[in-house]
């Protein structure tokens, strides 16, 4: 019932918000069904500049259908500018559910700043759902897959190493063409990461 | 040291854009580098303190108040306490009659440092009484906004902001950072108000530009949006013009054009009683559709130039001919 995230997908999400400390980023979530295979991290400038979403969106939606006719966007990731802030922002379930539009049940993940470094006992991350026209806490936990001691443990390491430099959002890539925001290869490469 | 005041002086001469609070400069298509980090300027910046000599003092006490602040930034509160001390002592307080801080620079450092162990009230107490003392001290103004927002304060920081600005309208940072704040309140035409005083005090900069004419976007402005966009286009013309702005560009016009095409069953009659301003006939559907392709052109030709994968590249020229 709850999200299932690949060890791939968590480590993209976490350098991302490290990355930008005292921003507020947003992402979207790639994966069938409640699992999230992969992440694309989309903005560190969390406003409501509609174009750029559009174009992002667009892009992932694109990017997802060469990887597999399986991938798509299944919702949205968040974090808020300020460290306790832990609700919803409309912008990003406006935004989830403008872009995994094919889906049943679009979730947004929200990361609780103060948690999300914690490790095993929670990830750190708050699930979204709409019921009946309104969003509100999901049902079920969000889960790890695989060795999440090792997994959490890899996190820690690249971010004692600033790996998180090596994310790049579709921010950057406006700034940069050559900068890789949809695969982020560099990153799966860094922390040798086995999906 | 390379901070982010002198950064913008820099950005005059060599058209680096850069736009406060983002992390990065630009320079037409090319990250050339990023502001350097807190983390970095306390490393440096303790171990210059340690070994170097100052041609004066006054540099020295600069520098100790950088690597203070860089020293709160990344969460070094003890170091932070540690130098700030020598600084409490060299400019001591003494009260008579409303002075209440022997430095106001000081005081503005004692209040970062409450407010990064959390005792938000005392840091509070701090700030006013330093604007006794002071009505018109800018940091300290602004490091009350800062509080506020830490607090989740928003409306009153925006109010206290926009108090500020009242008094100092040529503070590009604060400017830029109503209008952040507005944007994030889904106020719009506030934001925008905002985002035409920053583009007015620093014309050369290609960022507010581009984000006014995002904005326009958002509000379903296309005809503006699409003016500020060839604007930013324009002003980045030696670099062969920002892929932020051929982006834009391309959907704005292809925005127009759809418009176009759906009223009056394409028979060019216009749109009666929409805003004056954005009434233009000097611009006609050709163009657009001239622009769409130019743009078109140009983000492919963007992407070969900074020799982009692959994949990434098919994947742009399938989205551009959705758009």
């Amino acid at each position: 019932m709850g999200t299932v995230l690949t060890p791939t997908a968590h480590a993209k999400l976490v350098l991302h918000a490290a990355k930008h400390p005292s921003q507020s980023v947003f992402g979207l979530l790639l994966g069938t069904g409640n699992e999230a295979i992969d992440v694309v991290p989309v903005t560190h400038n969390f406003l409501a500049l509609s174009s750029v979403f559009e174009a992002a969106i667009e892009q992932t939606n694109l990017y997802a259908a060469t990887q597999s006719s399986q991938l798509r966007i299944i919702g949205a990731y968040v974090a808020n500018a300020n460290l306790e802030d832990t609700e919803l922002s409309p912008l990003a379930a406006h935004l989830a559910l403008a872009a995994a539009g094919g889906v049943d049940a679009p979730v947004v993940l929200v990361i609780d700043n103060a948690k999300i470094l914690d490790g095993e006992k929670s990830l750190g991350l708050l699930p979204f759902k709409q019921q009946n026209g309104a969003w509100k806490p999901a049902q079920g936990v969000v889960t790890l897959k695989g060795d999440v001691f090792k997994t959490l443990q890899l996190i820690r390491k690249a971010l004692e190493t600033n790996c998180q430099s090596l994310v790049y959002d579709f921010d950057n890539h406006l700034d940069n063409a050559a900068l890789d925001w949809l695969k982020n290869g560099q990153i799966t490469q860094a922390l040798q990461l086995k999906a | 040291m390379l901070d982010r005041t002198s950064l913008d002086y820099l950005s005059k001469d060599l058209s680096i854009a850069m736009m406060p609070g983002s992390e990065s400069a630009v320079q037409g298509n090319t990250e050339i580098l990023s502001v350097v980090g807190p983390n970095q300027v306390y490393v440096d910046g303790t171990r210059l303190l340690a070994s170097g000599s100052f041609p004066s003092d006054v540099e020295r006490l600069a520098l100790t108040e950088q690597v203070i602040v860089a020293a709160l930034e990344t969460g070094r509160i003890d170091e932070a306490q540690a130098l700030l001390a020598p600084l409490r002592t060299r400019f001591e307080t003494i009260p008579k009659d409303t002075v209440q801080f022997g430095s106001l620079r000081v005081a503005r450092l004692e209040g970062m440092l409450l407010e990064a162990q959390g005792k938000h009230e005392a840091a509070l107490d701090i700030y006013n009484r330093a604007l006794v003392q002071d009505e018109a001290y800018a940091p300290i103004l602004k490091r009350k906004v800062g509080l506020l927002l830490d607090q989740g304060k928003t409306t009153d920081a925006m109010k206290e902001l926009s108090h500020y600005l009242d008094h100092f309208s040529s503070d590009l940072e604060a400017w830029t950072m109503l209008a952040t704040l507005y944007l994030q309140a889904n106020m719009f035409q506030q934001a925008a108000f905002c985002y035409e005083e920053c583009m007015m005090l620093s014309t050369h900069n290609y960022l507010f530009t581009t984000r006014y004419a995002e904005l326009m976007m958002t509000m379903g402005k296309p005809k503006l949006a699409l003016k500020y966009f060839s604007l930013a286009v324009e002003i980045t013309a030696s670099a062969g013009g920002a892929l932020r702005a051929w982006y834009g560009l391309r959907q704005a016009s292809k925005a127009l054009i759809e418009e176009f095409n759906a009223s009056s069953a394409g028979k060019g009659a216009g749109k009666k009683g929409k805003t004056d301003v954005e009434e233009d006939d000097s611009v006609s559907i050709d163009d657009w559709k001239e622009l769409n392709r130019v743009a078109g052109e140009r983000i492919l030709g963007i992407y070969s130039e900074k020799k982009a994968g692959s994949e990434t590249v098919s994947v742009v020229k399938s989205w551009l001919q959705t758009v």
